[in-house]
């Protein structure tokens, strides 16, 4: 919906849940939504999308948006990892539904970012190279071009 | 050669893989379920420790 009523130029849903959709599903209560705003990079604000929210009668609490009862938390793409994680995004069906999902091989680089490395997040990078049917080729590509490594397995 | 307990552990690991690709292989309306099932117990788990911010609440999902 905010893409087609041009609030965002695309969108993603990433974190807990897109590890869900590829993987086993983990527990999370709010749902992570990565964004690329109209908006040139030095100006990033999310003011559209909580106007659409108005619009649309969706309360606000805190930092989240709540949407049919789901807290959902719209993140500029910080990056350009993140950015290019939205474009390559896969298209989902649910519920009747195209949803768009941040890869597998993305979400694995996001985690193994410096700024985002914790051990919960490791423990999804192990569970996502273990059942997701990850493309290593594309996810050593990923890595590679962003300088990120994998750590050893424990 | 193993011992009892390096088999032992050997079966748990590769029982709890399969249990992972199993869950993975689950349809995407069946995941979300089990997500606001590991959500209702997390509420709970929360509850008896402190009071539940806004956002841990169990989604509610739609009936299909």
């Amino acid at each position: 919906m905010l893409k087609e009523e041009g609030v965002v130029s695309d969108y993603a849903i990433g974190g807990a849940m897109a590890v869900t959709f590829w993987a086993e599903p983990a527990a999370t209560f709010d749902l992570d939504v990565f964004v690329l705003l109209h908006s040139p990079a030095t100006l990033v604000s999310l003011e559209g999308i909580y106007s659409w929210a108005r619009q649309h009668r969706y309360p606000e609490q805190a930092e989240h948006i709540v949407i049919a009862g789901v807290p959902v938390q719209f993140i500029p793409a910080p990056d350009r990892l993140a950015e290019e994680a939205v474009e390559a995004a896969a298209d989902l069906e649910y519920d009747g539904e195209s949803i768009r999902v941040i890869r597998a091989e993305y979400l694995i680089a996001m985690y193994l970012q410096p700024a985002a490395r914790t051990r919960r997040r490791l423990e999804r990078v192990w569970a996502l190279l273990e059942v997701a049917r990850v493309d290593r080729k594309l996810l050593d590509d990923v890595l590679e071009r962003h300088e990120l490594e994998l750590p050893e397995q424990p | 050669m193993k011992t009892r307990l390096e088999e032992t552990l050997g079966r748990l690991r590769s029982g709890k893989r399969e249990l992972r690709r199993i869950r993975a292989d689950m349809s995407l309306p069946e995941k979300v379920r089990q997500v606001v099932e590991l959500q209702k117990v997390a509420v709970t788990t929360i509850r008896r420790r402190r009071p539940l911010r806004d956002i841990e609440r169990v989604w509610p999902l739609r009936q299909r």
